[in-house]
């Protein structure tokens, strides 16, 4: 950036006041005396004694109100004045350097450039090849390939004094950025080893990148290979996009892939990023398994399982869920356990069907369902007592339950939401969430009676579970309220003055909820505000956070919960950071923090989320599953935040529940 | 004890609730946070320090651009974090003069008891000097030469004379500043004379980058259900496109984050929890075509621009 010092600006105003009157504008005396004024002022406040050519021309412009006056002029008039004697040193120094080079090189100002005297020794070719390269980035040298030229000495003093006029105090200071010129120049430069700017990478668009990250890879420059190693990073961490293939390899020549990397080249790839020939890491793929949406899941499981050695297969299918394997065509498995995949696909297909045909109501879906359902029963009647993990025929013929139970709920006359909540109670909790939600989408009537099923069936469930809300209970001699008649009887017993107690239940104070959506934190999630939504009152404030924040203001009603359960999207990265700040700013004391702590975004640090939200006297505890990020949880309590581990869904729910009652 | 100035007493009692009192904020990042987190406006500091640095010699400030940028909200922010209360606003208009913003004798209280300070009443000028308020004079172009050379005069020397009353008020310490805004693409009003554009230092406001309106819009339209990146970059889109085309009235910001709270709005009461393109199509007529002539435009550019986004 080219920067000006204000004292040379203040200094300069009455030269470039005088150049613009001979340019035709009429400007007073006192403006430029104000136009000084201004500018000191200016500088002061913002405390800079440097200030950017562009804000120079800012201040310049809206100071000196001229009619009809344009930046164009005042850029020049400024450029013009400024050339005073610091400027004519760095000039001088920036010639000297631009001389040097070009002798080292055998040309003359004027001449054509002789790609012959660019030959040599190693060594003394990279030397030329550098001055070479350095020279036509400043515009030394122009043209291309065979008829280029250095250009003659007045252009050449021009090019000195234009950088000296941009602040540059030599040579070396103005090209230390990666040239965006044509492929060839830049796969030079990765050859020439020119001094890198690292803020100039960050500018480069992503196929660029990691063409150079080849090219220093192959030319054995090392530093930018590295340099570019983490700018890769970066971009992969942050969930952009690369070529998985590539920043694989550059990630792995530069010695910095992690376990992280790997897991979000997966999410991003789209497929792309399973190759036969490159090594595959179930666990990675497990990760990012998580981390997606429905749909792109399937489709890594399926493009996974095509490829991989049996062991890895069997390692994948024992850990991931079975409604997963809808896609899943063909695998390296063989007899008994490749039918039962092949029967579990087939009821994962039912389960699509049946959802599809409740969103659609179209008949064609239902038959679809029937058929798959009709396939995979009649693999499952023919096979034995099979399981991989997870994945078992009792799995299988859950699949096929919940498939039933979507298509008796979808095909009802008059369907309401006794029934349907009755039904779905078989199908276990969160398989029944999904299902209400695919009603919900289908809008019309369904909305509603997926709102009040939802509504009944966290009755039955919470009842059903032991989930109920732990009363809080205080102790008054005086009404209103129930007799607690052991106390009392206790109390008469003991003499003590107060013959009858009564016990009255207190409301529990507000709370303000934020939860990770995150593909992984889906059952935990969903557990976790089907239960507080018992508590609906009490809540101030929802934040869903995974790629993207979705805040709910209170008051709630159990319906308005219900709702944001029906309508929330599990998937994408997790920023945990922006979650608990939009969470704190709830009136609550108290905020629950629902998460696996992996901050799988750039954002900020959640810590220092928490921390924040605790200096502005809020309480906050986080629930975490057992697979955490272990780093943040150990460095949030050691601040002094109470994190609650639990092994289950429904623990996260009890937890959530005694967080309520505290 | 002495007793206060009736003319005081006057102002304080028809302006002091509406100006209130809090703590004069002069360094200028600290402004541009407060500006962010309390006004919900995204200022360059540069702005917010040419403005103080203009106040601070004694200049008054034009901003000056296109609507819907924010010059108005930006100007009132400005001036109350300088003074520390709230300014008072002039919108201007042809027919201004003296009496209509300085102050005004009662015809009828003049005729029974003269020209004194029992039948004169202050105005939104003078309030401001007296109470040591800014003073946003909003559309300046809307005003005449002679109304523009008497606030010129009053800014310069920073006081007032009122010949009748044969007095002359005077600033009584820094947080009287003035601020412009004008539009000089608005159809239906006066240019500004040279002598004026000399005396005052000119921000000129333009449409904000890509990014930062795109900021903007996430910062101020609300909360309930989110938009999604593709949602936020078609507002961009269609807004840009629409500066682009010739229609009668050019959205600005203002109508980028208004769109975006309707369109928030209509995804509520469909229930959803993110905003789909049919909510935003849904809000995009009533908000961006401001004449029926202009509907047609809206709509071909909206298609054009949603059918690349699913592209």
């Amino acid at each position: 950036m080219r920067l000006i010092e204000v004292e040379d600006l203040v200094e300069s105003i009455p030269e470039l006041v005088s150049r613009l009157r001979s340019m035709g504008y009429t400007i007073g005396t006192s403006q430029a005396v104000d136009a000084v004024k201004i500018i000191e002022s200016y500088s002061s406040l913002r405390r800079t004694s440097k200030i950017s050519e562009d804000e120079a021309i800012f201040l310049l412009d809206s100071v000196l109100t001229v009619r009809g006056i344009s930046r164009t002029d005042i850029g020049e008039a400024l450029r013009h004045s400024l050339s005073g004697k610091r400027v004519r040193e760095r000039a001088e120094r920036i010639l000297g350097d631009i001389e040097e080079r070009l002798s080292l090189i055998g040309a003359k100002p004027g001449l054509r450039v002789s790609k012959r005297s660019l030959k040599g020794k190693k060594k003394e070719r990279k030397e030329k090849l550098k001055a070479y390269l350095e020279l036509r980035k400043i515009g030394v040298i122009r043209g291309k390939g065979g008829v280029e030229r250095v250009v003659d000495m007045s252009m050449l003093h021009g090019v000195a004094w234009r950088l000296a006029r941009e602040g540059y105090e030599s040579l070396e200071d103005a090209i230390r950025e990666v040239g965006m010129g044509n492929m060839d120049y830049m796969l030079m430069e990765a050859e020439a080893r020119l001094e890198v700017d690292p803020e100039s990478l960050s500018r480069l668009d992503g196929k660029r990148l990691l063409k150079l990250g080849e090219a220093a890879s192959r030319k054995g420059n090392y530093r930018l290979l590295r340099m570019v190693g983490e700018e890769v990073s970066r971009r992969v961490l942050s969930g952009r996009r690369l070529d998985p293939q590539t920043a694989r390899f550059i990630l792995e020549r530069a010695g910095i892939m992690t376990p992280d990397h790997d897991k979000m080249l997966y999410m991003t790839g789209q497929g792309k990023s399973i190759s036969k020939n490159g090594r595959i890491d179930i666990d990675n793929i497990l990760g990012a398994v998580q981390g997606l949406g429905e749909e792109e899941a399937a489709n890594l499981v399926s493009k996974t399982l095509k490829i991989v050695s049996e062991d890895e297969a069997k390692k994948l299918l024992s850990r991931v869920d079975p409604y997963l394997l809808w896609r899943v065509r063909r695998t390296s498995l063989k007899g008994e356990e490749a039918d039962l995949v092949r029967a579990a696909s087939y009821a994962a297909n039912a389960v699509r069907e049946a959802m599809l045909y409740a969103e659609s109501g179209d008949p064609a879906r239902a038959d679809m369902a029937r058929d798959y359902i009709d396939r995979s029963r009649s693999i499952l009647n023919r096979l034995g007592n099979v399981m991989i993990g997870r994945l078992s025929k009792g799995a299988a013929e859950d699949l096929l339950e919940t498939a039933y139970s979507i298509l008796s709920i979808a095909s009802m006359e008059s369907p309401s939401p006794g029934n349907v909540s009755r039904i779905l109670g078989m199908a276990g909790f969160e398989r029944a969430v999904r299902v209400l939600r695919g009603m919900y989408r289908a809008g019309g009537e369904w909305r509603s009676i997926a709102e009040w099923a939802l509504e009944r069936l966290i009755y039955m469930v919470s009842s059903r579970e032991g989930l109920r809300p732990l009363p809080k209970w205080r102790l008054y001699d005086t009404g209103p309220g129930r007799v607690d008649v052991r106390r009392s009887v206790y109390g008469v017993l003991r003499r003590s003055s107060r013959p009858l107690v009564y016990r009255r239940r207190l409301r529990s104070n507000l709370v303000s909820m934020a939860l990770d959506v995150s593909g992984s934190m889906e059952s935990y999630s969903i557990w976790a505000l089907g239960m507080a939504s018992m508590f609906a009152r009490s809540l101030d404030r929802v934040v869903l956070f995974a790629s993207t924040l979705t805040v709910y203001q209170g008051p709630f009603g159990r319906r308005d919960i219900a709702r944001i359960l029906l309508s929330a999207s599990f998937k994408g990265y997790t920023d945990i950071y922006s979650g608990i700040l939009e969470a704190s700013k709830s009136r609550a004391k108290r905020v629950i923090v629902i998460t696996d702590l992996a901050q799988t975004i750039e954002s900020g640090d959640p810590l220092e989320a928490a921390l924040s939200a605790s200096r502005t006297g809020k309480k906050l505890v986080f629930i975490v599953p057992l697979k955490h990020d272990e780093e943040l949880r150990s460095r949030l309590e050691d601040s002094g935040f109470n994190v609650v581990i639990v092994s289950s869904a429904r623990q996260a729910a009890r937890q959530v529940l005694r967080a309520f009652s505290r | 004890m002495e007793s206060r100035d009736p003319i005081v007493e006057k102002v304080y009692q028809t302006y002091l609730d509406l100006v209130g009192k809090g703590k004069p904020v002069r360094d200028p990042r600290e402004a541009v946070r407060i500006l962010e987190d309390r006004y919900k406006l995204i200022v360059d500091e540069r702005v917010v320090a040419l403005t103080f640095a203009a106040f601070m010699n004694g200049r008054p400030v034009l901003f000056e651009g296109p609507p819907g940028t924010g010059k108005t909200e930006i100007g009132e922010a400005i001036l109350e974090l300088w003074s520390g209360r709230k300014p008072l606003v002039l919108p201007c208009s042809d027919n201004y003069d003296e009496y209509k913003v300085i102050g005004d004798f009662h015809p009828l209280m003049a005729m029974k008891k003269g020209f004194n300070e029992e039948s004169f009443t202050p105005r939104t000028i003078l309030a401001a000097m007296i109470l040591d308020t800014g003073l946003l004079v909003d559309e300046i172009r809307r005003s005449n030469e002679e109304f523009q050379n008497l606030l010129l005069d009053i800014s310069d020397k920073r006081r007032v004379i009122v010949p009748e009353l044969r007095r002359v008020f005077r600033a009584r310490g820094s947080g009287f500043q003035i601020i412009f805004t004008s539009n000089p693409e608005d159809i239906a009003q006066n240019d500004l004379s040279d002598a004026f554009l000399r005396r005052v230092v000119r921000v000129k406001f333009t449409y904000p980058p890509r990014e930062v309106e795109a900021r903007i819009i996430r910062l101020r339209s609300g909360d309930g259900p989110s938009l999604s990146r593709s949602v936020e970059s078609l507002i961009l889109e269609v807004i840009n496109e629409l500066r682009r085309t010739s229609i009668t009235h050019k959205p600005g910001t203002a109508e980028a984050v208004l769109w975006a709270r309707m369109a928030k709005s209509i995804a509520r009461l469909n229930g959803r929890s993110v905003v789909s393109l049919e909510d935003l199509a849904e809000a995009a007529l009533s908000v961006l075509a401001k004449r029926i002539e202009d509907e047609e435009t809206v709509l071909k550019v909206l298609r054009g621009a949603a059918s690349l986004e699913a592209y």
